[in-house]
């Protein structure tokens, strides 16, 4: 369903009126989080990333449609794999942004009831797919690592039984040498 | 016509030397000199019976041809040494194969040596062309290289690793002696040596004996292990993608390679982590050599590198590349304990203690490329021993005993790019930026400039935000980060690029001090404003020294700033205006008169410029409220 139309689709109406509390909001929490590659970084670094996400959130729910957004998960998560980030890292970035939308639209939308939040809750079931795919993601990456690990233990474990005995045969030809 | 195989004396042709025909880059003197260390005795002769090859795909060559003739010059005198020196340079047997040939010169015919075609350059995929001086520095090196790996005993697998372990822990002395190569023709093979020699290798056997220092092993061990990749890797990009990292000779010749280099080391630092990690070598173990955490960062890199990996990375630096005309060069300081780090007292740093073991682990030695030092704020002296300060990566800056430097690009995208790829590749809190200008020389000074053009530039690349108790201050000059005791404000100074020991002519550049350096942030607008504003006046730096010649003047302005940093106000609508007319007047001269930016590119920063000062006002205003979070 491409729905553009900000006015007709309440939820993008309200993630437009909700921008700058819900960008706000997450980056706070983020910051307050435990999580090793977000709590010390600055707002001034952190909410151009948060605004990213929301960016790409609003496009999906401005087109009914959660693939944009999933795409996008795809490529900021290849990234920030290849920078260390641990997967619950990044799924705890999605969960905190998605907590606040539901909790912001939730004082918004306190007295329309539940029929306000199915636009949310689809957008929600779509993106659940982009989770997934970033949960191969990590998947492939590790094996590709084990085995990359796997190739670089035994080239250095040849090299040090290479080195040591090159040492030994030197210490032997010393001793040699003055006897 | 016969083919020379190896073993053959040389000098048969005559007896006070080989003759040599030379039609390409021998024929340059330069050239011969620096690849034999002999001087040519050389005359005009003709070769007859031959063609001449000469393609924008590869290295030129000729080739036996029925009715041809090729013009270069007759070399005589050559000896056994520097024949076999040319040998080498040419690749003698696959790039090229030295046969016997007749040639024409003015008292005759006589038989000489060729490098005629050889079996690499006339296959159907012949290596691409190089430039002479590329070409030149790769056989400096490869000598180089070829005499360290003389000295290396043992087993042959062994032997050649421990050559290439040898070639990088020295690379700062190979890239030395290259350069010096090309500025002194004829360095002997025993000087080589014995300056590789008397450069020493680095060792980790003082750790046994300095117990507090072990704690601190880990980060500097892993710092290393980045750093020999990061080296390991800017030097594959150089040679697999040649064409496109290239630079003027007046520009630092790693910068483009050292971008791409440091951007695919940065996003690739968590797996790289994981393998340092398991292979054990980032953890202190008094059996393990600094050799051996060499051998193991050459495995990863070996991994790690694959050209199709880089080309990706190579295409965006192309796609983003906007040259401008005036050679930029920056400066990135780190700090674990922010400005805290002067001065700060042992273990209150408790990853590197404040870098004070930075000697010790040689790591100048393999930060060499990024220009890689310590900065306590006092002169550097080649005795002043262990110190504690902020870490800086001053990529372009390729000697920092004796002051050596070339700017590092004309890009301004290229040059934010390298902020935040250094950034990126450090994993330690970046702390400031310092931009440098190389100035026209012979260019008068202008008047110092009103104080609001200065607080323009601190809005675009200070630190605007809100300290503990909540109240916005700009505190790169608010706490005093750039604030010299005996004489006040480091805003900005003058300083010259030296790009060889006694350059007579050093290059003229103001550095701006008052930068803060961010996590993936764009300092494009702020470079363009430095520029404009920098070209359209030629104003000079903010000198709070007794013998400024707008002493006064400056005392205001250093006091109007600081004022400024402590409660920031909002510019009067007139301030931004003259303020960004400098600054457009100042692009307009680069695209005229330096070869900058096209216009269309100036008019795109500058709306961004107008818009982040006008967002700034709105903010003080109350109007606006993205103004800290949103720059």
């Amino acid at each position: 369903m491409a729905n553009r139309d900000v006015r007709a689709s309440p939820l993008a109406l309200f993630l437009f009126e909700a921008e700058e509390r819900i960008v706000n909001e997450a980056t706070a929490r983020l910051r307050q989080s435990a999580l090793e590659h977000y709590r010390q970084m600055e707002t001034i670094d952190l909410r151009p990333r948060v605004q990213a996400d929301f960016d790409a959130y609003r496009e999906s729910a401005l087109s009914g449609d959660a693939e944009p957004f999933c795409s996008y998960l795809a490529d900021v998560g290849r990234k920030r794999l290849q920078q260390g980030y641990r997967l619950e890292e990044l799924l705890f970035v999605l969960d905190t942004l998605f907590a606040v939308v539901w909790e912001a639209a939730a004082a918004a939308w306190r007295e329309r009831g539940a029929q306000a939040f199915d636009d949310l809750r689809r957008l929600a079931d779509g993106i659940s797919r982009g989770k997934g795919r970033l949960a191969t993601l990590y998947e492939e990456k590790a094996k590709k690592e084990r085995a990359a690990l796997g190739r670089l233990s035994a080239a250095f474990d040849e090299y040090l039984r290479l080195r040591k005995a090159a040492r030994d045969e030197g210490q032997e030809n010393r001793k040699g040498g003055t006897t | 016509m016969s083919t020379y195989r190896r073993g053959e004396p040389v000098t048969e042709n005559t007896e006070n030397g080989a003759r040599l025909f030379v039609y390409g880059t021998l024929k340059d003197e330069q050239v011969f000199r620096v690849v034999t260390g002999e001087r040519p005795r050389a005359t005009a002769a003709v070769l007859e019976g031959y063609g001449k090859i000469t393609s924008f795909k590869s290295f030129p060559h000729v080739v036996p041809r029925a009715g041809s003739k090729v013009e270069g010059m007759l070399v005589t005198g050559v000896s056994p040494e520097a024949l076999a020196q040319l040998d080498q340079y040419e690749n003698e047997g696959r790039l090229y194969v030295r046969e016997k040939a007749i040639v024409r010169t003015a008292g005759g015919s006589e038989e000489v040596y060729v490098y005629v075609g050889g079996p690499e350059l006339t296959a159907p995929k012949a290596p691409p062309d190089m430039e002479v001086a590329d070409r030149v520095a790769d056989f400096i090196k490869r000598r180089i290289e070829g005499a360290l790996a003389a000295e290396v005993p043992g087993e042959s697998r062994l032997r050649d690793l421990e050559a290439r372990v040898r070639g990088e822990l020295l690379g700062e002395t190979v890239d030395d002696l290259t350069r010096e190569h090309f500025e002194r023709p004829g360095l002997q093979t025993s000087a080589v040596k014995h300056r590789l020699e008397g450069s020493g290798f680095p060792s980790l056997e003082w750790l046994a004996r300095e117990r507090p220092a072990v704690k601190y092993a880990p980060h500097y061990l892993r710092l290393i292990v980045k750093t020999i990749i990061f080296n390991q890797l800017e030097e594959r990009v150089r040679r697999d993608f040649r064409g496109a990292v290239q630079v003027a000779d007046k520009y630092y010749e790693h910068a483009v390679s050292a971008l791409a280099a440091l951007q695919y080391v940065g996003d690739n630092l968590g797996p790289v982590g994981e393998i340092v990690d398991s292979l054990g070598v980032a953890a202190y173990d008094p059996r393990l050599e600094y050799t051996d955490v060499a051998v193991a960062a050459l495995f990863i890199a070996d991994e790690l590198y694959a050209r199709d990996r880089l080309e990706p990375y190579i295409e965006r630096i192309k796609e983003r590349r906007a040259r401008g005309g005036v050679p930029l060069g920056y400066e990135a300081e780190f700090s674990p304990l922010g400005r805290d780090i002067i001065g700060a007292a042992p273990d209150e740093d408790p990853t590197f203690d404040g870098f004070y073991y930075f000697d010790d682990f040689d790591l100048g030695g393999r930060l060499w490329k990024l220009g890689g030092h310590v900065d306590d704020h006092r002169f550097a002296t080649p005795d002043r021993g262990r110190v504690r300060g902020f870490l800086e990566l001053e990529l372009g800056r390729y000697k920092i005993l004796g002051d050596l430097s070339k700017p590092a690009t004309a890009d301004p995208v290229i040059l934010s790019d390298l902020a935040n790829a250094t950034v990126a590749f450090a994993e330690i809190a970046p702390h400031s930026l310092h931009f440098s200008l190389q100035l026209e020389e012979g260019r008068p000074v202008g008047e110092p400039p009103p104080p609001q053009h200065l607080i323009c530039l601190l809005i675009l690349g200070g630190d605007l935000n809100l300290d503990e108790e909540g109240t916005l201050r700009e505190k790169r000059l608010h706490q005093r980060e750039i604030y010299n005791h005996l004489t006040g404000l480091d805003f900005s100074r003058h300083n010259v690029h030296r790009s060889r020991p006694g350059d007579d002519n050093p290059a003229p550049v103001i550095e701006y001090e008052f930068g803060r350096l961010f996590y993936e942030h764009s300092y494009v607008d702020l470079v363009m404003a430095l520029k404009g504003f920098q070209l359209a006046t030629n104003p000079p730096p903010l000198d709070l020294s007794p013998d400024s010649p707008h002493l006064a003047y400056n005392r205001e302005l250093e006091q109007e700033l600081l004022a400024w940093a402590a409660a920031p106000y909002a510019l009067a609508r007139q301030d931004v205006e003259t303020f960004l007319a400098a600054v457009e007047e100042g692009l307009a001269y680069e695209t005229r008169e330096l070869g900058g930016h096209p216009p269309a590119f100036c008019r795109e920063w500058l709306d961004k410029i107008e818009r982040k000062l006008k967002s700034y006002n709105a903010y003080i205003w109350g109007e606006g409220k993205e103004w800290l979070i949103a720059t």
